[in-house]
């Protein structure tokens, strides 16, 4: 009897959760994420030994990212880098501001990618910064543009970039050439769940530390979230949830990006333990990026 | 030049393959010859050995008078002078083959074998023997079987091939001493083997050496020679006259002939000798045809003149080569004279020498009886004759025109065909081989003729007249008693001149003409053949009717069918006469005459021929009906024709009359079936369809028990063909005839009737036809019935036949051939009837009434104890299992009450089957019941998954697993556990993929919480009860207790700021700690270890390089996670067990189970060191890591453990060597340096005055 009890309590106390999460609806992803972040996570952590042990000088960095990066400007979009244009003077006026705040003291460059399909901002090594058109549309202040820079300077302040070709150099001594051959889409891709909170936190305390508001990063990832609710398929039902699975299982090893909502959670705890002052953001210099950016927006 | 291209090409065309062959021909003799001439030598030598020795023997063993002897004792007479024990002692005496002889090169010199006289006879057997055996000891052991005595003594004493080459093993036997009785020899067969195995390669090896060396290098040689004569020619041409030249030419090849001459009389250079004169000959021969022939030597104009002299040579070195006995130098001599004909004959009349070459060779073959040479003869005449025809025919072209020397080129080819023919009537073969060889040699000289004439022939109408004439020449030629001398040239020549003879007829004739003729001249062969009672004359008779049919077979016989195939009419009175006489005379001569003189025909082979001429004759029976019978009545007359034949058959014992009815009822079957059914019109108001086919039919039920009466083979089997083929018929009538919903039903009622005369005529097979009818019934209804249109009052005709069908199909259960067949007939009626259910319940309750299906069906199952019920059972509800997965999880039915309602049913239903198929002794395996059970809680699991939200399935499934183990552990019934243990891994899995995504929404707490309890419920159940069953070999009480922690582990990594993980894993190990100590469960202490390696690893490679390069990072946690560590240390101090002894454990386990303190106490002071390293400057980390020191040194008093006062020792030791070697270098604080000093220093100090204070203590300690 008293076993029963038990089991009688233990299926109630089940029922209950049950019955609250039916009740309640939470809203469920299901995916790889939880177990490709572990373990993505945990070769990355047997890796860092390693990977501080081959670490390329600042120089050998700088040298190769600054190859990479001719090479993707003028190779792979067919557009020669124009540093004297307006945008890009503020991209890295902004951009050299945040930078003289990081771990690393290296030439930072940032430029800018004049497609307005490109929603995306990357890293390459040697501390170049790349930030598309699409992204820059997406934005309503200089903060949000301060925190998106300080998410990519940080990760190259926190070797994430370089580590990306460090095996290719130090343990398969592949020449520059080769190096120019790996695919851009590697860094375009992203890195693991915990590497993007990292850069997060670190890209914020940047951004704030550089006289900009932390609420810059918080209103970017509601714009992300927004972007993942109207991109991201949803599962209804088990046959769909066991393909989602599997196809993000075989796709999303190398980007266990976290979910848009989690990141900005993360900023608004920040927010709290850290006891930010309240500073008004600054406006975008919209009319550098295009005179129809409101229209766009409002598509 | 084109005398030039004509040498090279009569030179590869005619000289080099019969050269070639005479040279391996030669060259196979000489081995043969030289073989055998050794071992003449060898065994000559043998014998005299063995004489020798006997008569030493018996002049050593036997006294005086005895000496006297004769030489050549019996090998008893040796093997009786020798004492009992002695011939005992030695194996050698024992294994003494008869054919062994002794080896002959082996010279026994006196000295070595000294007296005693016994002592010395054993060796010698030895060595007769030919194995260095060694001599007996003392004291002789008991006489040795042979089956263990030593295989090298064998091998030497069997091995008469490796005697020839004895002198070294001679030498190496008698090399040792003599060999002593008391000393055992030194491993003597071993060496023996060990010398025999390279001679024998060596001999082989050598006698590749002396082929190379005494064959191929004199050729090689002279082949040189003349190479270099030619190219002393080709550099000094232009100096030397024409005479001069010639006569130089002729100066080389007379001394070459002269020294091959010479050379060839010694043995040693026969070989060099022979090649120097075949090429001293051919530099004769060369040099006088370049007289004539190459303008810069020219001494001779006259054609006819070099002609002369160049068969003046031929001839020389044919009379020269005779002396020689070799066929390879005389052919090699008459080839050089063919090849002055080929290049002379400007004229017909030049070929004339060829003519008088020919019979020269001639001659020599009959004489020497080289057959080899005349079949060289016979290819070098005709081709040379034809390589002259070419250069007049050619240029003609197609249009051949008669030319000058036409008759004369027939005459000397017709003479060269009657030389040889009458050569090869006078051949007398010694051997098999000869008579191969002259038999090639017959069959070219016709060949080779017959193509001639036909190249130059220019008009075919002598084709007839030559054919026969030469046909009757070599028939007759056959015929003469000095061809009936040897039975091959009689037969070779008659069947020559019968092909030539028959051959002819189709130049002059043609059609029927042809085909009576031949059927004429066959008939006349067979009927001489007969009366002579020669059986070659009787097989040329067999072979023209063969000839015949073969004949009629494309020409008339295949247009008939064709004919017939494309439905054309066929009607030839004429084609009708011929067939029918062909079949009459065909039959008369196979069943009546062969029958009237059996004794001619009794051989195999006659027998054959005898059938395939009866075989032919149902063939052209078959054409003769065709070509006379309309189209609607062939089958019948045919059947008619097979029922005929079988009657026959079986009346008078003819067994391929029965047979050919076999094919001939195929043809009428197929008839009947192609033709037939295309049959509409009516006769007499019957339809010709039902006419023709029930004849048929009738007919074939009446020729099978003609067959079955028969002493035909496989008569059995044959005759039931016949019923099943009479049947079929039916069948396909009533298909035809009948509506297509109908056809079905029909069938089903033939059936009936058919398994009803079974019981009237105890002819099993019509069970069987029935059991086909019900199976094509069965098919049809799938294929046609259900798409059935129509109703009958009301009623479908798709209901009303399926039904007929399936309640017939059920009636022929208890009427099937065999009782394995049963379940086939309701397999069908259950596939119809679910088919049925099918078609008629809407879509979300098909499964449901396949359900309901499989439930009745698993009941009569149960009831009749009928297995393939069972099985139909079984695969309906995994029909309906899939179904429900196919339609009912649907987006349309997702979270309804309908799919709550029809999977309800459906799973409700699959549990009960679990109980209703579970019929003991009828399904042998239980699992299969089982499966019910499994795949019903499979269902409820996925109608969980579809009707929950997908946050919920996780705890779902984890209570409806906790239900099942419960009600499993009740039962027990395993398989009820197993399922709650599959249950709750999943909800475990899923957690993974669901729960553990959810980082923005705190849902943990109420969907991922609830289930640790679950889990550690079932394991503490598993664990109270696990002595008492082990059903589930795998532990899953350790699995669950595993998942348990693992879900809590899981949540602190998913669910906690990632700051805290570490924090969160060390209250994991500190909580497993304490709960092991509660306890004294095992398994926590190894989930604890491990959790710490974990936190080990998270605090080391996360949190520390967090630390080292963030903005963000913080040192709280990871101290905490450090602390919380280093008070687990106390608890692990608890939960050691000393005493645990588990044998299966590798010794690391037993380690950490004895000691679980340690790994927690070196993981904090590590963590904590490094931590200290990372976040402080230099010399501050060292001042705190002695401080760590010292505290690690007082745990140790405390704990009263070793390792841990070494541990904080050791840190001071190092403190002391890092602020000495590095700090004091690299301190940039300038306070750092004497703070680090002093601070260190203190705490040393304190550690002494410990140490010093507990003194004792550590001396009962250590």
């Amino acid at each position: 009897m008293k076993r029963w009890l038990i089991v009688i309590g233990l299926a109630v106390m089940a029922g209950a959760g049950i019955f609250y999460a039916e009740r309640r609806k939470p809203e469920s992803h299901v995916g790889p994420e939880a177990v490709l972040t572990a373990v993505a996570e945990t070769q990355r952590e047997i890796s860092r030994v390693p990977a501080s042990l081959t670490r390329l000088s600042d120089e050998e960095e700088a040298r190769i990212g600054d190859s990479m990066a001719s090479n993707y400007s003028s190779a792979r979009y067919g557009w020669q880098e124009a540093t004297d244009t307006p945008i890009e003077k503020y991209i890295n006026a902004v951009g050299h501001h945040l930078a003289a705040r990081a771990h690393r003291k290296l030439d930072y460059k940032f430029h800018y990618i004049p497609d307005a399909d490109f929603v995306n901002a990357f890293s390459l090594p040697g501390g170049h910064v790349f930030i598309g058109k699409g992204l820059l549309l997406q934005m309503d202040s200089e903060d949000e543009l301060a925190s998106v820079l300080g998410h990519e300077i940080e990760h190259i302040d926190h070797y994430d970039c370089v580590e990306k070709v460090q095996v290719e150099v130090r343990l398969r001594n592949l020449p520059l050439s080769g190096l120019l051959q790996l695919p851009i889409e590697l860094f375009q891709a992203g890195y693991g769940k915990e590497q993007e909170l990292e850069a997060d936190r670190d890209g914020t305390h940047l951004a704030v530390m550089a006289g900009y508001s932390p609420q810059g990063a918080l209103r970017m990832f509601q714009v992300f979230d927004r972007l993942h609710r109207q991109y991201v398929a949803k599962s209804e039902g088990p046959s769909e949830e066991l393909s989602q699975v599997a196809v993000e299982t075989i796709a999303g090893y190398f980007r266990t990006h976290p979910l848009p909502r989690e990141r900005e959670l993360q900023v608004q705890d920040m927010i709290a333990s850290e006891k930010w002052p309240e500073r008004k953001e600054k406006p975008l210099r919209i009319s550098l990026i295009t005179p129809t950016t409101e229209a766009n927006k409002g598509n | 030049m084109e005398y030039v291209l004509l040498f090279f090409v009569a030179w590869f065309v005619l000289c080099l393959p019969p050269l070639v062959y005479a040279l391996i021909v030669e060259n196979r003799r000489k081995d043969n010859a030289e073989s055998f001439k050794q071992e003449i030598a060898s065994l000559t030598r043998r014998i005299y050995g063995l004489e020798g020795q006997l008569k030493r023997l018996a002049e050593t063993k036997l006294p005086g008078g005895e000496a006297e002897k004769p030489a050549v004792a019996t090998r008893e007479a040796v093997a009786e002078t020798i004492p009992e024990e002695k011939r005992l002692a030695s194996p050698a005496a024992g294994i003494l083959p008869k054919p062994a002889l002794p080896p002959p090169p082996v010279k026994l010199p006196e000295p070595v074998f000294p007296a005693p006289p016994v002592a010395r006879l054993e060796p010698k057997v030895v060595e007769v023997a030919g194995a260095p055996v060694p001599p007996s000891i003392q004291p002789p052991p008991p006489a040795p079987p042979p089956a263990t005595v030593s295989p090298t003594a064998i091998t030497g004493a069997n091995a008469p091939k490796t005697q020839p080459a004895k002198p070294t093993i001679a030498a190496r036997v008698q090399a040792p001493p003599p060999p002593s009785f008391r000393q055992p020899a030194p491993t003597p067969p071993t060496r023996y083997v060990e010398i025999a195995q390279p001679k024998k390669t060596k001999r082989i090896s050598a006698s590749l050496e002396e082929a190379i060396g005494t064959n191929w290098f004199p050729k090689l040689g002279i082949t040189l020679v003349v190479l270099g004569v030619a190219w002393f020619l080709r550099s000094e041409w232009e100096h030397i006259p024409a005479i001069g030249r010639i006569a130089l030419f002729y100066l080389v090849g007379g001394g070459l002939l002269g020294a091959g001459v010479s050379l060839e009389r010694k043995e040693n250079y026969k070989m060099l000798g022979w090649a120097l004169i075949g090429g001293g000959w051919a530099i004769t021969f060369v040099t006088t045809y370049a007289a004539h022939h190459i303008p810069t030597a020219r001494v001779l104009n006259s054609l006819v003149v070099d002609l002369f002299l160049l068969l003046l040579v031929a001839g020389l070195m044919v009379w020269h080569t005779l002396k020689y006995n070799s066929q390879t130098v005389t052919g090699t001599a008459f080839l050089l004279g063919f090849i002055a004909v080929t290049l002379s004959h400007n004229t017909a009349y030049s070929l004339g020498a060829g003519l008088i070459l020919v019979s020269g060779m001639t001659i020599i073959v009959l004489r020497r009886q080289w057959f080899e040479l005349e079949v060289f003869g016979i290819l070098a005449s005709y081709l040379n004759h034809l390589y002259w025809l070419y250069w007049i025919i050619n240029p003609m072209g197609e249009n051949k025109v008669p030319f000058p020397e036409y008759w004369t080129s027939v005459a000397l080819l017709s003479s060269f065909w009657l030389i040889f023919r009458i050569s090869y009537l006078l051949h007398k073969v010694s051997d098999e081989k000869q008579e191969l060889v002259s038999t090639i040699a017959a069959l070219l000289n016709p060949l080779l003729f017959l193509g001639a004439l036909k190249y130059q022939a220019i008009d075919t109408k002598w084709a007839f007249t030559t054919l026969l004439t030469i046909g009757a020449l070599e028939f007759v030629f056959g015929q003469l008693p000095v061809a009936r001398r040897r039975r091959l040239p009689f037969q070779i020549l008659s069947s020559l001149g019968a092909t030539l003879m028959v051959a002819a007829v189709p130049y002059k004739y043609s059609g029927n003409d042809r085909v009576l003729l031949w059927l004429a001249g066959g008939q006349a062969f067979l009927l001489a053949g007969i009366f002579a009672r020669e059986k070659l004359f009787r097989w040329f008779g067999g072979i023209v009717f063969f000839l015949v049919a073969v004949y009629l077979l494309p020409a008339r016989v295949v247009p008939l069918a064709e004919q017939i195939l494309n439905r054309l009419p066929v009607y030839n009175a004429s084609f009708c006469i011929i067939f029918a006489v062909l079949s009459v005379v065909f039959y008369s001569n196979a069943h009546v005459l062969a029958r009237m003189r059996q004794d001619l025909f009794q051989e195999e082979t006659d027998k054959q021929a005898i059938s395939a001429l009866s075989l032919f004759a149902s063939v052209f029976a078959v054409c003769a009906v065709y070509s006379l019978v309309p189209t609607n009545g062939a089958a019948v007359v045919l059947a008619f024709l097979v029922t005929a034949l079988s009657w026959t058959g079986q009346q008078f014992g003819i067994a391929d009359l029965v047979y050919q009815a076999h094919w001939i009822a195929v043809v009428a079957i197929v008839d009947v079936t192609i033709n037939g059914l295309s049959l509409s019109t009516p006769w007499h108001g019957i339809p010709e369809r039902i006419l023709t086919f029930g004849a048929v039919a009738t007919l074939l039920y009446c020729s099978s028990r003609f067959v079955r009466l028969s002493q035909t083979q496989v008569k059995d089997v044959l005759y039931m063909v016949y019923r099943w083929a009479a049947s079929g018929l039916v069948t396909v009538l009533i298909w035809k005839q009948a509506e297509n919903w109908l056809s079905a039903v029909l069938w089903i009622g033939f059936a009936l009737v058919l398994s009803t005369v079974t019981q009237a005529l105890k002819a099993n097979e019509f069970k069987w036809q029935a059991f086909v009818l019900a199976m094509l019934a069965f098919c049809r209804a799938l294929l046609v019935n259900f798409d059935a249109g129509g109703a009958f009052h009301g009623v479908s005709y798709r209901l009303i036949s399926i039904t007929l069908i399936a309640g017939g199909t059920y009636l022929l259960v208890s009427r099937s051939p065999r009782m394995r067949l049963k379940p086939a007939y309701t397999c069908a009626a259950t596939i119809l009837l679910g088919y049925l259910a099918y078609k008629e319940a809407p879509d979300p309750w098909r499964a449901v009434a396949w359900m309901t299906l499989a439930a009745t069906v698993a009941f009569a199952g149960r009831y009749w104890k009928d297995r393939g019920l069972l099985w139909q059972s079984h695969i309906l509800s995994a029909l309906a299992s899939a179904a429900i997965f196919v339609v009912n999880f649907q987006p349309q039915y997702k979270r309804s009450i309908l799919q709550l309602i029809t999977v309800g049913i459906a799973t409700t239903f699959l549990y009960g089957l679990t109980w209703v198929t579970d019929v003991a002794g009828v399904i042998e395996d239980e699992r299969i019941s089982q499966t019910y059970s499994w795949a019903a809680s499979f269902l409820l699991s996925w109608l969980m998954w579809y009707q929950l939200q997908p946050i919920s399935v996780a705890l779902a499934w984890a209570v409806f697993g906790l239900l099942l183990f419960e009600l499993g552990h009740d039962k027990p019934s395993a398989y009820l556990r197993a399922q709650g243990y599959v249950a709750l891994v999943s909800s475990f899995v899923r957690i993974f993929f669901v729960n553990l995504n959810q980082s923005a929404v705190s849902s943990w707490w109420y969907t991922v919480v609830p289930l640790v309890p679950i889990y550690f419920w079932v394991y503490w159940r598993l664990h109270a009860k696990k002595a008492g069953e082990q059903a589930i070999k795998v532990r899953m009480e350790d699995v669950l207790a595993c998942i348990g922690s693992a879900t809590v582990a899981a949540l602190a990594r998913f669910e906690m700021p990632l700051d805290t993980v570490a924090f969160g894993y060390s209250l994991i190990v500190v909580a497993l700690l304490t709960v092991m100590a509660v306890t004294r469960l095992q398994i926590f202490l190894f989930q604890a270890l491990v959790m710490l390696g974990v936190t080990a690893f998270r605090l080391s490679m996360y949190d520390f390089h967090r630390l080292h390069n963030s903005f963000s990072s913080s040192v709280t946690f990871p101290v905490l996670a450090i602390l919380v560590l280093a008070v687990g240390v106390p608890i692990a101090f608890q939960v050691r067990e000393p005493k645990t002894e588990n044998s299966e454990s590798p010794g690391w386990i037993k380690f950490l189970v004895r000691s679980p303190e340690q790994p927690m106490f070196f993981a904090s002071v590590v963590l904590m060191a490094v931590l200290l390293v990372i976040k402080l400057d230099v010399g501050w980390n060292t001042l705190t890591w002695g401080l760590e020191g010292l505290v690690v040194v007082l745990a140790a008093f405390f704990a009263r453990e070793r390792s841990f006062r070494l541990t904080g020792m050791g840190l001071l030791l190092l403190c002391i060597l890092k602020l000495v070697c590095w700090d004091a270098w690299k301190i940039n604080d300038p306070r750092a340096p004497y703070l680090s000093f002093i601070g260190l220093g203190a705490f040393i100090l304190v550690v002494a005055y410990l140490f010093s204070r507990n003194r004792k203590a550590l001396r009962e300690n250590l």
